[in-house]
């Protein structure tokens, strides 16, 4: 598979660092330190953009943070989910309906939709890691006769860190997806009390159900280190192509633009070549990530 | 453009430098209250310092600023009022700057302008006309003469002679320059190009094999090599390499001020902190010799595959002023296979 081009689409503002600003229209809540923040534009036109770009949000006083634009592009406005874990997210906690915040984007590139057309795919996200996915998720949902098969497993640490939970009961109810819910085991092989899902990490469940790679393509994004596991096997146990396996990467980042240094991977920057990457290219990536 | 090569008699400098002060802001060597060495704003030629010795300080601040106004923001009436600086007003003549400082401009506008253009950066870019000025003698940690890229990018080049400078012009900006105070300056009789080459071997400036860009491939192999942790454990992740360099070009975005008013900025930051890639639930680099690896390597591995020119011109600041001696020459002769011997550090009579 060749790798999306990452196109410049530049913002209509002053200069590349100024903002927009976005109306907060709706707050959910996810787990107890997850949000969904519904967006709106009111200074002009929702810019185009695609399932697994990601935008740089902030709070005047706060600063940025980089985030995945979360909702699918058929949908109105933008949706980000939220985890809670310093400065600048902490001050997003903090907001409520009719708060303005600013952005910055379409930022990187994306996961490339019509080459995903006529696959069987395979869905599989941990914790936070499901935000890059559902964009891409509900637009295959929307266009399900593009696909031979769909599936997602979904994996969390604790219950209450499964976000989505509404449109994860929702995909259950489907008959035109597989879903796998998953919880990591506290004691292995002991089932949670209350729990409807499965008690496993990903790598296990991969080996019992052996999706065939024929056809298929995998679309993973989680920790760093469930995304090196899932991977290792699906390549040396089920027979993979490390091209088959798509991933989005998460780097510190500031500027989003190629210009600030911090993202970098070897002379790649995340932010303009990816965030999405085949498994391939980051297995040539320096040993860095 | 074909290089251009004027006189300009020490007499006539002193005018140009009057006469510029009049159309630019011009910044050049002086000494501050201190007595310290810095570029700054000189009233009066007498106050140029012309010597070889480089300020602590590159010239870079003049384009990319430590730190640097992106938005203003109000807070009132629930609403947000937000707004960019004014782009800057005047011309900017780097007036008898090192060549390896007024080199750097044109190694970092690659990143600035690949892709998006970085407006604030290239607003002030634009602005800039170099005059530089040669070096007499290799400083001590300097090595200018081992990076081949060094010189080509600037405006004009002046390199002292008896009595008079032989300027090279080597850009349409340059030439600008020329233009504008034609009468002071004389056409270069003679072979300039030989004049120079003979005064770059005097100085001991003059391009010598093996280029240090030679050890890119060489790098791009030794990622793994056992000793970058031995030799670079001892970094101390101080940053003050990164801000002295005229090329370390990464920065952070944070708001200063609070709820109700205050403003966006662009800052310095530097790749061998601690936090620099520092994420809630993982770390890239999580040991020092990891950070210094990337600065090492960002400048003779990954920039020149991605922009051409490797991302230093051999000023030796980040040498000279390291607390714990981390020689980045020895150490690219080192990991790129130019050399055999692992660096040991500057030393010092006991
Ligand atoms: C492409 C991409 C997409 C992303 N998408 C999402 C998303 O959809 N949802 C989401 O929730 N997150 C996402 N992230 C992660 C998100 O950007 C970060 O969680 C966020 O930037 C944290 O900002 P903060 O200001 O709240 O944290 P900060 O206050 O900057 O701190 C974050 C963490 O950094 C570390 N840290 C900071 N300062 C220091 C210090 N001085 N010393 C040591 N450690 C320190 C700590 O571990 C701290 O918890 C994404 C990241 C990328 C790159
Ligand atoms: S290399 Fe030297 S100057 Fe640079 S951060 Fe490390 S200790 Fe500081
Ligand atoms: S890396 Fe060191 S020698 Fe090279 S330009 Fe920067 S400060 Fe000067
Ligand atoms: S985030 Fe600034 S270069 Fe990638």
């Amino acid at each position: 598979m060749r790798r999306p081009a990452a196109d410049a689409m530049p913002p209509d503002t002053e200069h590349i660092y100024e903002p927009r600003l976005l109306r907060v229209t709706g707050l959910a809540e996810e787990t107890p330190t997850t949000t969904t923040f519904q967006l709106a534009f009111e200074d002009g036109p929702r810019p185009d953009f695609k399932c697994g770009q990601f935008g740089e949000f902030g709070l005047y006083g706060a600063g940025e943070a980089t985030f995945c634009l979360a909702s699918p592009p058929h949908w109105e406005g933008l949706e980000i989910t939220v985890k809670e874990v310093g400065k600048v997210t902490r001050a997003l906690h903090n907001l409520n309906e009719g708060d303005q915040i600013t952005f910055r984007g379409p930022y990187g590139n994306w996961f490339p939709y019509e080459e995903l057309k006529g696959k069987k795919l395979l869905f599989i996200g941990g914790g936070i890691g499901q935000a890059p996915l559902r964009g891409l998720l509900w637009t295959c949902l929307e266009n399900r006769g593009d696909f031979e098969q769909l599936d997602l497993i979904y994996a969390a640490r604790e219950e209450c860190e499964l976000v989505y939970e509404r449109e994860l009961v929702d995909f259950e109810g489907r008959d035109d997806m597989g879903v796998t819910l998953a919880l990591d085991p506290v004691c292995p092989g002991e089932p949670i009390p209350g729990w409807r899902g499965r008690t496993s990490f990903v790598p296990p469940i991969l080996e019992e159900e052996r999706p065939s790679p024929e056809n298929r393509v995998v679309i993973t994004c989680g920790p760093p280190i469930m995304i090196k596991l899932v991977a290792k096997t699906l390549i040396e146990t089920l027979g993979y192509d490390p091209a088959q396996i798509w991933t989005t990467l998460e780097m510190r980042m500031k500027c989003g633009l190629g210009k600030c240094g911090r993202c970098n991977i070897g002379s790649t920057y995340v932010c303009k070549d990816g965030p999405v990457f085949t498994y391939e290219q980051v297995l040539a990536f320096p040993q860095e990530f | 453009m074909d290089a251009e090569y004027y006189k300009l008699s020490a007499e006539n400098a002193a005018g140009l430098f009057e006469r510029a002060r009049a159309d630019y802001d011009v910044v050049a060597k002086t000494r501050d209250a201190n007595g310290n060495l810095v570029y700054g704003r000189p009233v009066s030629f007498e106050d140029v310092a012309f010597v070889d010795e480089q300020p602590p300080m590159s010239a870079k601040a003049f384009a990319l600023p430590q730190n640097e106004t992106l938005v203003r923001y109000e807070r009132g009436g629930g609403e947000i009022r937000a707004e960019t600086p004014e782009a800057p007003a005047r011309d900017l003549l780097l007036f008898g700057v090192n060549v390896c400082d007024a080199a750097a401009f044109d190694i970092i506008d690659r990143v600035f302008q690949w892709d998006y253009l970085d407006d604030p950066y290239l607003a002030r870019r634009e602005r800039t006309t170099q005059l530089a000025l040669a070096c007499t003698a290799l400083q001590r940690d300097c090595f200018c003469n081992r990076i081949s890229y060094a010189e080509d990018g600037v405006d004009a080049v002046a390199y002292p002679r008896e009595g008079h400078y032989l300027v090279k012009i080597q850009t349409d900006n340059g030439r600008r320059l020329v233009e504008r105070y034609r009468n002071l300056f004389a056409e270069a009789d003679g072979d300039p190009e030989t004049e120079i080459t003979s005064f770059l071997e005097k100085a001991g400036t003059a391009k010598r094999e093996p280029l240090l860009e030679t050890a890119q491939s060489g790098l791009a192999g030794a990622f793994e090599h056992a000793d970058w942790e031995i030799l670079a454990s001892t970094c101390i992740g101080c940053g003050i390499c990164t801000y002295t360099c005229p090329t370390c070009h990464c920065f952070d975005i944070q708001d200063e001020g609070g709820y109700v008013g205050g403003r966006r900025l662009r800052t310095w930051d530097h790749c061998t902190g601690r936090t620099f890639t520092a994420m809630p639930a993982h770390q890239p680099r999580d040991r020092q010799y990891k950070r210094y690896r990337q600065r090492l390597l960002h400048k003779f591995w990954y920039y020149p595959e991605r922009f051409g020119p490797v991302l230093c011109t051999g000023c030796g600041r980040c040498i000279t002023h390291c607390p714990v001696k981390i020689n980045i020459k020895e150490l690219v002769e080192y990991f790129g296979g130019l050399s055999d011997a692992p660096p040991g550090g500057r030393r010092h009579a006991p």
